[in-house]
């Protein structure tokens, strides 16, 4: 019997800095905005 | 993290659960240390909703109770969302450096992801008052901004060996087993205040290693390795965690040096078997070389 290949599995590739950035933008256009919405509206 | 995966095998490490835990980088065996930062924190995830705490706080100070506690409510599914996809993040480092088990019990960053869209719909509906569908919007916004950011987990477990034979699903899982009591064991050696008794039981846990590692570079050896993998390391997890439990509650001088020998033994019984593994293979290698010369003597090659 050969040596297992017991290699952990490869990270999940990281997305590309122009998505993270989009990812970045929408979160804060979501929870950002909102969240400044809702402390304005009191 | 792309570091430790480049590692060719025989290179790579198993992990420690001080290190799964706290993040530290301590060098064993003259291996540098991995890189064990996550690659993203979830930092964003607890300072977007930050306003929303400040809307809580006015809305206590303007007596408006109910504004409070929704606000408030909101704000913390928003840190527990965080604080999920955080220890999601972290899992997933630590999964990745471990060489047979596998640890994520459950999916903490999708959970994390769903509770940051279940928070922003919410917010969307009940603080800012907009209709559903647009609330709908806002959390679907949320969620594929996360998925961008962080990334949901795959359904599934991922295998550790990419094989469908039997035999080595077997050894893998054995492996795993083992792999598990060496973390379980480390856990005990953490909660563990005298410093030479933690060392004995690092360095029993290191030694551990060096072993499953030689089963996996050679899998025939868990067959000669089976009485260390069935009969030490679970006696030896099991009297580290019946020490770490007690030794507080009755602090026996005799005990305490009753669990020194057990050590010192067990330390002697790895090294042992290590030795032994590899002696073995030294002659399954020399049998081979005897076998290759004779037969290559035989065909007048020289």
């Amino acid at each position: 019997m050969t040596q297992l290949d017991h290699r952990a599995p490869k990270p999940p590739v990281r997305p590309p800095f122009g998505v993270r950035l989009l990812g970045v933008v929408l979160l804060a256009f979501s929870i950002g905005l909102l969240s400044c919405q809702a402390l304005w509206s009191i | 993290m792309g570091a430790p995966t480049n590692l060719p095998p025989e290179q790579r490490r198993t992990l420690g659960l001080g290190e799964l835990l706290f993040g530290g980088k301590p060098v064993l065996g003259g291996q540098a240390p991995l890189r064990m930062r996550p690659r993203a924190k979830g930092t964003l995830l607890y300072l977007l909703p930050v306003p929303l705490l400040i809307a809580a706080l006015v809305g206590l100070g303007a007596g408006r109770l109910e504004v409070a506690l929704i606000a408030g409510g909101l704000f913390g599914l928003f840190m527990l969302g965080a604080d999920l996809t955080r220890r999601g993040l972290k899992a997933e480092v630590a999964d990745q450096t471990l060489r047979f088990a596998r640890l994520r019990p459950a999916p903490l960053k999708t959970l994390g992801g769903l509770l940051i869209g279940l928070a922003t719909g919410l917010m969307a509906s009940w603080v800012v008052v907009l209709g559903l569908g647009l609330s709908l919007a806002y959390a679907g916004v949320a969620m594929l901004g996360f998925h961008f950011v962080y990334g949901f987990e795959s359904w599934g477990r991922q295998r550790v060996v990419a094989s469908d034979d039997e035999r080595t699903r077997k050894i893998v899982a054995a492996l795993a087993e083992a792999e598990r009591q060496l973390l379980d064991l480390e856990q005990a050696a953490a909660r563990i205040a005298n410093r030479e008794l933690k060392q004995r039981l690092a360095r029993i846990g290191v030694q551990g290693r060096a072993i499953l590692d030689q089963i996996a570079e050679r899998p025939t050896d868990l067959f000669r390795a089976r009485k260390f993998l069935n009969v030490y390391l679970d006696g030896v997890k099991q009297v580290a965690d019946g020490y770490a439990r007690t030794h507080r509650l009755a602090d026996s001088r005799e005990l305490e040096q009753n669990f020194r020998n057990v050590l010192i033994t067990v330390e002697q019984a790895f090294e042992e078997q290590h030795q032994r593994l590899l002696k073995t293979d030294l002659m399954d290698l020399d049998v081979q070389i005897e076998v290759l010369k004779k037969q290559l003597e035989r065909e007048g090659v020289r």
